[in-house]
């Protein structure tokens, strides 16, 4: 009697740890481990955005596009809204083909849709970097509508000023290698946070203005040595 | 005089005037284009799929093709909440919804993020999109006709989606970016 009651002890222990131990979370579904449903939902309203926009086997595009998965691009992506747009889609029909100069594009807008900055084509730098610094810059420099609400006719111009400028561009150059993947149309998400204010990169590209003044009084020092050294080099071979 | 004449000539000529944008803020704030809009279709159970049709919507919308895709090929038909959640949570996509909760700041939510969200209505049959919400209207998508905006008085529509045991759902992805302000005349 003892031991069947110590084993219905034990049995009732052994079901209360079951019942107390199933995790507060959402189950599996399925035997897939449930993600998130999200219970804080991000305050990211002010949040801005970045557009890439291109064809979707524009080889340029897809380098464009890879430079927002690592360094300070993929800073730039998890602090904002990332926007893969390729101009075979409906978005880019009734959102971006109206305002959209040239491809591929980079385009950076905050909340309200004003746009800091915009390059498009051969305004995109030749590296990540290069397009982070620019970006940087443009972002530091505040809005510009004047010259970008009107950018078809800007490239239009430039090409006609620069004639190969615009062969160059109608004539599409051979890519070695293999024939890239497809772009896949759902990029990785970002983190979920509440902070609006899109991480560019702080690094200038250009030395501070404080420091231009040593630099140029070192470099005239140093074209002043040589002078010196060359004249009386000079001098001395003539003597001799 | 002349000089400033010169100076307001080199930035005309240059295109370069600090701002000449108008900030015009898109109405409804969330503004899928006709082609992405999904309509409702009749599932392999016989019911209609409007959970599922704004869903899609909504997920095109936040850039997510590939899984609208996905979504509009594997479910259909009716749906609950709890359903619809073991689903997203199956796919693995970031979701948060609200149901018999009467909570209006969820759909303030959605639409000051201009995400926009799936809203219960007729007494919970029907399942449409908020795609915009203010002091004053509210602007809806129904699935059954995609090809217009439908705008009802905001205390009227929030009546009805309380009496529609208040459900609102939304994928949490990147919305589409907005639209650039018009320059000025």
């Amino acid at each position: 009697m003892n031991r069947f009651l110590l084993c219905l002890c034990l049995l009732a222990a052994l079901l209360a740890v079951t019942i107390t131990a199933t995790p507060c979370v959402a189950q599996p579904a399925n035997g897939v481990i449930a993600q998130e449903r999200v219970v804080t939902l991000p305050q990211d309203g002010g949040r801005w955005y970045v557009s890439v926009v291109g064809e979707t086997n524009d080889a340029r595009y897809r380098q464009v596009l890879s430079w927002f998965d690592s360094g300070s691009l993929l800073k730039l992506r998890n602090s904002t809204h990332y926007n893969p747009v390729t101009s075979d889609s409906a978005i880019f029909a009734e959102r971006y083909a109206s305002n959209t100069p040239a491809l591929p594009m980079v385009r950076i807008q905050n909340a309200e849709g004003v746009i800091y900055s915009q390059l498009c084509s051969d305004e995109i730098p030749m590296t990540a970097e290069g397009l982070s610094a620019q970006v940087a810059d443009d972002v530091r420099s505040g809005p510009k509508t004047g010259c970008i609400l009107h950018p078809f006719k800007r490239f239009q111009e430039r090409q006609n000023a620069n004639p190969i400028l615009g062969w160059r561009q109608r004539h599409n150059c051979p890519t070695p290698g293999p024939k890239p993947e497809p772009v896949n149309p759902d990029p990785t998400p970002g983190p979920i946070d509440n902070n609006d204010q899109p991480a560019i990169d702080e690094t200038p590209a250009m030395p501070p203005a404080w420091l231009l003044a040593p630099i140029c009084m070192a470099a005239f020092a140093v074209g002043s040595g040589f002078g010196v050294v060359s004249t009386f080099k000079a001098r001395w071979k003539a003597a001799k | 005089m002349k000089r400033f004449v010169l100076a307001l000539l080199l930035l005309v000529s240059t295109g370069c005037v600090k701002y000449d944008g108008v900030i015009v803020t898109e109405r409804p704030t969330i503004n899928p284009p006709a082609a992405i809009r999904q309509e409702n279709w009749i599932g392999s159970e016989g019911s209609g799929s409007c959970v599922h049709a704004t869903v899609i919507t909504l997920l095109r919308w936040q850039g997510r093709y590939k899984m609208a895709d996905h979504w509009r090929q594997t479910y259909g038909s009716g749906e609950t909440a709890d359903d619809l959640a073991a689903k997203f949570d199956r796919e693995g996509i970031r979701y948060a919804y609200t149901y018999d909760e009467n909570n209006v700041a969820f759909l303030e939510w959605a639409c000051k993020t201009r995400r926009g969200c799936g809203v219960t209505v007729r007494g919970g049959c029907h399942m449409i999109a908020l795609v915009h919400l203010d002091d004053k209207w509210a602007g809806l998508l129904d699935d059954n006709s995609t090809d217009h905006y439908i705008w009802v008085p905001r205390e009227r529509f929030l009546a009805e989606w309380k009496a529609s045991n208040s459900w609102a759902v939304t994928p949490i992805y990147a919305p589409a970016a907005p639209l650039p302000p018009s320059p000025s005349k």
